[in-house]
């Protein structure tokens, strides 16, 4: 029966001596230089796995906030995130090991050994005197620098620190920001809905005008009821909305006001402006008008759209839809009296100062025979 | 029974024992300028043929004169004039009687015939006198009336001359010049070594060379210096730095394609190799480095560089250019 051990290994168990001509001194070269490549598929794997498991885990925390999957929580994605980076990080680690002979040249390079280890591979398995003498050499440099750090090899615990520090921010982000809610907006609007009172009806309706013309609407307005739904009248002739929530929501526009008080919780039709201020306005804003830059928040409405604030929960309702502009003369009656309104309201010191030059561009630039 | 590894330790260590050896007994009498003679003396043991460029009186024949005392081998000299003949220098067949009154031809041997030959201001013989050493250097024999004599072993020629009169000379020839396996320069010694020199040159104080290092010790080293080991990515780094000579390469640098007519010929990779070998010995190493190869780049490269127009007048050296093709070309 053959000796299936290598020549260097077959010595005699009763001596212990090894056979002249086996000089274990190739092999044991072989075994310390991949120790060597061990070490530089390890740093290849510290360097990268902080980063992708980093990224890993912002994908899975991205994944779970976005696509809202299954009933995983947000943790558990961002947890698998994780894992998969380790994955990919070992993959590639083990992708981008160097050869044996690229090894021998980072070694060499690295401890200025030379060329004593790329020679030494070349002729680790000559027998003659000088490839012997130039491989023991080559193995003690290598055993010599067993100890001292390879390439800049990463600090391990800063790495990990510094990832975990990355991970755990993005976690907390995840579970704080649950599926389904749009942080700011859907909680100022609850907040507004749930407390309904004038001053926070102000504030939504200040947070919901976002243009100069918007702004005459909500600030002239300050309440509710009837005299707030003529104010608003006033500020837009061309909102249907506000004048039709004032005359009790009998029109499509009105139709989506009274929707969205009864979603934010209002119930009365006078609540509507405070409604349709506070929660994104599709009704309020998204009229048709389409000189109504604010109606922004009107979601889904075909014109008017293209306001600042996300229309979280508000913007599909029928208000979206465009309504028709009046013409002729009941266009030139409502423009004339809106106008006349507006002036009353600047003459009573309502409408801040650097505001009513706008108003009164506004309305001269909607007048029935002006340009429009 | 020594182990084959301890008897190669003892002939490397050998070796490095004679060199340093040599170099004492030189430095005993030619004064300072160290990297000079280690580049000689590793010329000598790598057998290969040295051009050795300086001013007059800077020690060019001392150098060359020291080494032969310090060594137990036959030296002849060659001062070349332009009246030089190649027999002058090979030997020629003479008319000899004998004492019976026969006549017949005998040949004569030649100053060429010596272990080391100084060739004085080799630029001042004539092209054929010129062509005379081709042979002798390259093939280490000699072909006279169609016999040919070989010469004795180890053979080395080293030739000396003068690089700033020109006048009255014929400048080597490029395949002459490949011959030679270093050009080495002899500089202006500095003012330290200069005082030294005046003090042993003006005195009474005789140096004696002892003449230690014989032909086996040399063929010895010889070996020795062979068994060396090389990898293959130092082989290739030394190709890469000639053919970086090339300008009509890719990899040479600008410098080399905007100044180099013709760049240098494999014979520089062997000498390059050849004398990093032994430079590895010296340093107690029996592998060659990439740095050895550095080393020895400018003595085996420099004379093997043609320039072209544009090189002379912008006196663009060819030390200057091989020092642009070393760092042009990188290691790996």
């Amino acid at each position: 029966m053959s000796d299936r051990r290598p020549p260097w290994a077959r010595h005699d168990r009763a001596s212990g001596a090894v056979p002249f001509g086996a000089v274990p001194s190739g092999a044991m070269f072989h075994a310390e230089l991949n120790s060597y490549r061990r070490r530089l598929r390890g740093g290849v794997f510290w360097t990268t796995a902080p980063l992708l498991v980093q990224g890993s885990v912002a994908a899975g925390a991205v994944f779970a906030l976005v696509v809202h999957v299954g009933a995983w929580p947000a943790t558990v994605w961002a947890a698998a995130g994780g894992a998969v980076g380790v994955v990919m990080s070992a993959a590639w680690a083990s992708l981008r090991t160097p050869s044996l002979a690229a090894t021998a040249t980072v070694v060499d390079r690295w401890f200025a050994l030379e060329d004593r280890i790329a020679t030494a591979l070349q002729f680790a398995d000559a027998e003659d005197a000088f490839s012997r003498l130039v491989v023991d050499d080559a193995r003690r440099a290598l055993e010599a620098h067993r100890h001292a750090p390879l390439l800049a090899e990463p600090r391990n615990s800063v790495r990990w620190l510094r990832s975990a520090g990355v991970a755990g921010l993005l976690l907390l982000l995840t579970v704080v920001n649950r599926p389904g809610l749009a942080p700011g907006v859907a909680v100022s609007a609850q907040n507004s809905v749930r407390s309904g009172g004038s001053s926070d009806r102000q504030m939504a309706s200040e947070e919901n005008s976002q243009s100069g013309r918007e702004r005459v609407g909500t600030s002239a307005t300050g309440g509710t009821g009837p005299a707030a739904a003529s104010r608003s009248d006033v500020a837009d002739p061309h909102n249907r909305v506000a004048s039709d929530g004032g005359r009790g929501g009998d029109t499509r526009a009105g139709t989506s006001t009274s929707r969205t008080s009864s979603e934010a919780g209002g119930s009365s039709p006078q609540g509507s402006f405070a409604a349709r201020g506070e929660v994104p306005a599709s009704a309020t804003v998204s009229s048709g008008n389409p000189g109504n830059r604010a109606a922004s928040q009107g979601g889904d409405g075909p014109e008017g759209n293209n306001g600042g604030v996300p229309a979280a929960g508000g913007g599909s309702g029928i208000g979206g839809r465009a309504t028709p502009a009046p013409s002729g003369s009941a266009y030139a009656s409502a423009s004339a009296r809106a106008r006349s309104q507006a002036e009353a309201a600047i003459a009573a010191q309502r409408v801040p100062l650097r505001l009513r030059a706008v108003v009164r561009d506004y309305f001269l630039t909607i007048q029935p025979t002006g340009r429009q | 029974m020594t182990s084959p590894t301890a008897t190669a330790e003892t002939q490397a260590s050998t070796f490095r024992d004679g060199f340093t050896h040599l170099r004492d007994a030189i430095g005993r009498v030619f004064v300072g300028q160290p990297m000079l003679v280690d580049q000689l003396l590793l010329c000598f043991f790598c057998q290969g043929h040295a051009l050795i460029e300086g001013a007059p009186g800077l020690g060019k024949t001392l150098l060359v004169r020291t080494l032969s005392d310090a060594l137990q081998l036959r030296f002849g000299r060659i001062q070349c004039t332009p009246d030089l003949m190649p027999a002058d220098i090979t030997g020629t067949n003479v008319l000899v009687e004998s004492a019976d009154g026969l006549r017949s031809f005998t040949f004569q041997k030649g100053p060429i015939f010596a272990n080391v030959v100084l060739a004085d201001e080799i630029n001042r013989a004539a092209p054929r006198t010129q062509a005379a050493f081709l042979e002798a250097m390259q093939e280490h024999h000699v072909t006279v009336f169609g016999t040919t004599h070989p010469l004795d072993e180890p053979f080395c020629v080293f030739a000396t001359q003068n690089p700033i009169e020109m006048e009255g000379t014929y400048p080597l020839p490029e395949a002459q010049l490949d011959r030679f396996f270093f050009r080495l320069t002899v500089q202006m010694p500095g003012i330290d070594d200069l005082a030294e020199i005046m003090a042993r040159t003006t005195g009474n104080e005789q140096v004696i060379t002892q003449p230690t290092f014989g032909r086996d010790e040399v063929r010895a080293a010889l070996q020795v210096i062979k068994q060396v080991k090389v990898a293959d990515p130092v082989v290739r780094f030394a190709l890469r730095l000639v053919r970086a000579t090339h300008p009509d390469i890719d990899e040479a640098p600008p410098a080399v394609k905007k100044y180099v007519r013709y760049g240098a010929s494999p014979r520089a990779a062997q000498a390059m190799i050849l004398s990093a070998k032994a430079l590895a010995l010296l340093a107690g190493r029996f592998h060659v480095a990439t740095d050895d190869l550095r080393r020895v780049a400018l003595p085996a490269l420099g004379h093997r560089i043609i320039r072209n127009f544009h090189a002379e007048m912008e006196h663009v050296t060819a030390d200057a250019l091989v020092q642009a093709v070393l760092t042009s070309v990188a290691e790996g």
